[in-house]
């Protein structure tokens, strides 16, 4: 063993006792007080060891090798590739490291390579923060394994079964055998076609006819590492139901209605879906042509005969521990609500905490995580930009429900509902700062419905206002011709909406308390000034107002008057549109360092406070700050999500405000840089018209001789406490993205940060 | 007059930018100072060291010659905001002047006649201009640095001496032209496109090309440099005859230049 790899050894060692030591205390995860996954450790050497110095490994390993030149080139860009889009995975974020559910989840492997010590040092498993129900592999050896899956597992066999088989990727190299074949599959369809267009369905069909082998030889040789162990094969063809019904949520519990009513409320009976669509009755029909994976209940049967055969018996569904199963299977089901709200699938977080509120149903979390649902949906119902995509039609089982409330309620309605929910929360937690800001939030969204707490009566008969103005009686039946059948039904449905006054009843509970009263005011108050201040910026005088401002904007930039900033992930990508792959890796890679060197730089000389927060520049001991980004990064994207719907509470906002404080900071800027150089076009053009007109001889030959670039700049600043942004750049220039350039933009746009805004 | 009115205008324009606009300049550098050269080069006519193989300038000695006349010098630019520069320069540039001329010259027992004159001055002169330059933001500039378009105003003294004369009708004669040590005076405003490249944060290297219209339009006769009216007062003629080939020369030669420019930031 050499001597850095003999260290990496020792590291490796230390850091997975350290976990080991570690898990007890980390483990116990309270679930009453329950707050988010986070990593913590030492970074791992794969997240911040640069992209570029491991390709350079794998190319060294390659030169030892005597294969044919075509095929080395193949496998150097399998290699690059690789290297590059699985650290963009590592250091996104959502790879956990350090955590209960990855420790488990080594653990497990241990016991599945437990014949096999050698090859368990090619592997690291982490678990991935995604929804989805799935795991894969990578060459080199690392496995994902994510929270959505886990989520819905049995036992732990059914988990050790599938890293046997996504082992069986990585020792098989399937990773790199589908990119081979892949080349190949193109290269022959290319040939094909030389007479004629070859077909992408063609080539993708070939594609996925090889992927299938590889996933039913996983499936086998899976099975095969998975019979040396411990674990006993009762039931475990039941993983395939895992995959089979991965669409659904992780259990089926009947959504009942007091689920949001208490008290006088009731849900209108509009909103409430009487018969749910049973489990299967809608599935979309896969075409399994199309598939990469082969058909479920093929691998099922599969496995059945491959059991029959094999003369294994006993053995265990826990090696481990069955309670570090479910502790580890229960934090991914917690992470659910969250993972949800982030990409503002409001009816599955719903119904996915309220699955875990049976067991748990004073959760502050949970509960959270449905006010923060309803107050998100409510956002966007009230925002008349946005138009929800209807999907309960094709929800089965209990959380079509859920998806039809969601789907069909009215955006008053909705917002009342929000607002109701929220508050009781607010009430158990007042010191909540998340639900505090809700609930202000959601009064002001009131004010466009009711202006007065009189309207919150079952007697009452105040002209509250309507969800759309009515019209003039004439000037709807001189519409009525114009309309189609489209408009009336849409029209008729609207009526339904507007009749249901669930609503009215909704504050019955707190309506006479004095904080509600103070709060409701409050609301009215700021929304009246939000109304007057939009009426004016629609008035004559406003429309003018905006253009001085735009025109000195253009002048002299944006003067935010922010003297410090957080700068996350500065994003660099270098793309030559003359090669066969446009994406440049290495040159990218450096060109972050680089710009990241730039910024800092500039910064300086602009007298602008900024802290970096970059993966690529963390060491091992800054877990810390790997979590910031995490953060961050998810509201950056939460927030690009919600464009311009002025949501003032992220998903996570207390984590949020927790890393501004650390830093001292409420503005964070996102910026990045994307270079591309493209084919010369009109180089013969101007050389042409140098030689007919010598003079311009110099201007001709310098600008057929000058390379294309293109180069995209933004840069964006966030102010993470009050959910407002700034975008102070967002260029597209035909210039190469010299050290120059960038120092000359980032210093205008420092300044632009830094400089106080005119008084008004 | 006009040329007092747009100085005071370019003035005040300049001085409104820099009281009102954040300027950044180059990591806050917006001083410049650079050498420059600019070259105009013609197809045809006399430059200053160009006045034909046997010593007399023609077209059929030089067919399709490309002459080229230069001017050299120092020009300083002031960042004022994030798209404008303004900057003033000064020149010192060389050139040939061709043009006919009389004298007058006896002849026995009768009036004095006119002798007709084709004379080569040797012309060097100073120019200074005062500009201003518009980056285009939305291509990516920030002044000083990138493509821009230039608008300035130039005035140019040429000092002139006949250097040689040819006689082409009537007498040798000895009486002087009176243009022996000529001056004149060209006002030129001059569009310009180019391109600021800042090398390693100091230096400031710019290329354009200028085209330069020329002001004083009844002076000038682009296409016969000698038809002035010829009055009989020989002394007036010849100036007005010098002071018109002088300004059309510089027009016609100047009317599209290559800029090059090399400097420091200095501040």
């Amino acid at each position: 063993m050499t001597q850095p790899a003999f260290t990496i050894f020792i590291m490796k060692t230390i850091f997975i006792l350290a976990l080991m030591l570690g898990f007890t205390s980390v483990f116990a995860q309270n679930f009453d007080n329950y707050t988010p996954l986070t990593c913590s450790g030492k970074i791992p050497d794969e997240f911040t060891t640069p992209s570029t110095k491991k390709y350079k490994s794998e190319i060294k390993k390659l030169e030892k090798n005597k294969i044919k030149k075509r095929e080395r080139r193949e496998r150097e860009q399998f290699a690059l590739e690789s290297s590059f889009v699985i650290d963009d995975l590592l250091q996104s974020g959502l790879v956990l490291f350090g955590d209960p559910i990855s420790a488990y989840l080594n653990e497990v492997a241990a016991r599945v390579v437990a014949a096999d010590p050698s090859f368990k040092k090619k592997v690291s498993i982490y678990a991935l923060r995604s929804t989805a129900v799935n795991a894969f592999a990578t060459d080199r050896g690392t496995i994902f394994v994510t929270l959505g899956l886990l989520a819905q597992l049995e036992n732990e066999a059914q988990l050790a079964y599938i890293l046997s088989h996504e082992m069986t990727h990585v020792q098989e190299g399937h990773a790199l055998n589908l990119f081979l074949e892949a080349k190949e599959i193109r290269r022959n369809a290319d040939k094909v076609a030389v007479y004629g267009k070859s077909k992408f369905d063609e080539k993708l069909l070939s594609k996925n006819r090889y992927s299938k082998q590889l996933e039913s030889e996983a499936d086998n040789k899976g099975l095969e590492r998975f019979l040396r162990t411990g674990y006993t094969t009762d039931d475990l063809a039941s993983v395939f139901d895992v995959l089979e019904y991965a669409y659904l949520p992780f259990d089926e519990i009947v959504f009942e209605r007091n689920f949001f009513e208490s008290g006088t409320y009731h849900l209108p009976d509009d909103y409430w879906l009487k018969d749910v669509a049973a489990i299967g009755s809608y599935r979309q029909q896969q075409d399994s042509l199309k598939s990469t994976h082969p058909d479920v209940s093929k691998r099922r049967e599969e496995m059945v005969s491959r059991l029959k055969q094999s003369a294994k018996s006993g053995g265990t569904k826990f090696l481990v521990s069955e309670e570090r199963f479910n502790q580890a299977r229960k934090m991914a089901r917690f992470e659910l609500p969250d993972m949800f709200l982030h990409k503002s699938l409001t009816a599955e977080a719903i119904y996915i905490a309220h699955l875990l509120l049976q067991e748990y149903p004073d959760n502050a979390y949970l509960q959270k995580c449905v006010a923060k649902a309803l107050y998100l949906q409510a956002k966007y119902k009230n925002d008349r930009d946005y138009t929800l995509r209807s999907s309960w039609a094709e929800t089965e089982g209990e959380s079509q429900r859920v998806q039809f409330i969601m789907d069909t309620i009215s955006a008053r309605e909705n917002t009342v509902l929000g607002l109701r929910y929220a508050w009781q929360q607010h009430l158990r937690h007042p010191d909540d700062k998340e639900l505090t800001a809700m609930t202000k939030d959601l009064f002001v969204e009131l004010g466009q419905y009711s202006a007065s707490l009189s309207d919150f009566s079952e007697n009452a008969v105040t002209a509250a206002p309507a969800e759309q103005p009515e019209k003039e009686e004439k000037e709807v039946k001189k519409t009525e011709k114009k309309r189609s059948k489209y408009d009336k039904i849409k029209e008729t449905r609207k009526k339904t909406e507007t009749e249901t006054n669930g609503w009215r009843t909704a504050f019955e509970d707190f309506k006479h308390s004095d904080d509600f009263k103070t709060a409701f005011d409050e609301g009215q108050k700021i929304y009246a000034k939000n109304k007057q201040h939009a009426d004016y910026l629609a008035s004559k005088k406003g429309v003018a107002e905006t253009r001085k401002r735009l025109r000195d904007i253009s002048k002299h930039g944006y003067r935010l008057g922010v003297n410090k900033v957080l700068v996350v992930n500065p994003f660099y990508l270098k793309l030559d549109a003359r090669k066969e792959n446009a994406i440049q890796y290495i040159q990218s890679e450096s060109g972050q360092v680089r710009l990241s060197d730039i910024i800092g730089d500039v910064a300086k000389k602009a007298e602008l406070k900024i802290t970096q927060l970059d993966v690529a520049a963390l060491n091992e001991g800054q877990a810390d700050k790997f979590n910031d980004i995490r953060v961050l990064n998810e509201w950056f994207s939460e927030q690009l999500a919600y464009d311009k719907l002025p949501v003032t509470q992220g998903v996570n906002q207390a984590q949020v405000n927790a890393v501004a404080d650390k830093y001292g900071v409420d503005h964070v800027l996102y910026t990045g840089v994307i270079s591309l150089r493209e084919k010369k076009k009109g180089a013969i053009f101007s050389f042409a018209l140098g030689v007919l007109y010598p003079p311009l001889l110099p201007l001709a030959i310098y600008s057929a001789a000058r390379p294309d670039y293109d180069m995209l700049y933004y840069a964006v600043v966030f102010n993470v406490k009050e959910g407002t942004f700034q975008t102070i750049k967002y260029d597209y220039f035909n210039l190469r993205d010299s050290d120059t350039l960038l120092k000359s933009h980032y210093y205008d746009t420092f300044l632009q940060i830094k400089a106080k805004p005119a008084k008004r | 007059m006009l040329m007092h009115k747009s100085l005071l205008a370019g003035f005040f324009t300049a001085c409104y930018f820099v009281l009102s606009a954040q300027t950044p300049g180059y990591l806050g550098k917006k001083l410049s100072v650079q050498a420059e050269i600019n070259s105009f080069f013609t197809r045809k006519g006399p430059t200053a060291n160009n006045n034909g193989e046997n010593g007399w300038y023609s077209d059929q000695e030089t067919p399709g010659a490309i002459g080229m006349n230069w001017r050299a010098g120092l020009s300083v630019g002031y960042v004022i905001s994030r798209r404008h520069q303004l900057y003033v320069s000064g020149d010192y540039l060389r050139t040939g002047i061709i043009h006919y001329a009389y004298a007058p010259y006896q002849i026995p027992f009768s009036d004095p006649e006119l002798a007709e004159y084709s004379v080569f001055h040797e012309a060097s002169g100073y120019s200074g201009a005062i500009g201003v330059r518009f980056f285009k933001t939305q291509a990516g500039a920030l002044a000083p640095m990138g493509f821009y378009n230039g608008l300035a105003l130039q005035a140019t003294r040429l000092n002139a001496n006949i250097t040689r004369k040819a006689l082409q009708s009537g007498e040798v004669s000895a009486t002087p032209f009176g243009i022996e040590n000529a001056s004149a005076l060209s006002l030129a405003a001059n569009y310009e496109i180019g391109s600021n490249i800042i090398i390693r944060d100091k230096v400031l290297l710019t290329l354009g090309a200028r085209l330069n219209i020329p002001l004083r339009l009844r002076k000038l006769d682009l296409f016969d440099e000698s038809s002035a009216e010829v009055t009989g007062d020989y002394l007036a003629d010849n100036k007005t005859l010098f002071e018109r080939a002088a300004i059309t020369r510089m027009a016609y030669l100047s009317v599209f230049s290559i800029h090059v420019g090399v400097g420091l930031l200095a501040h």
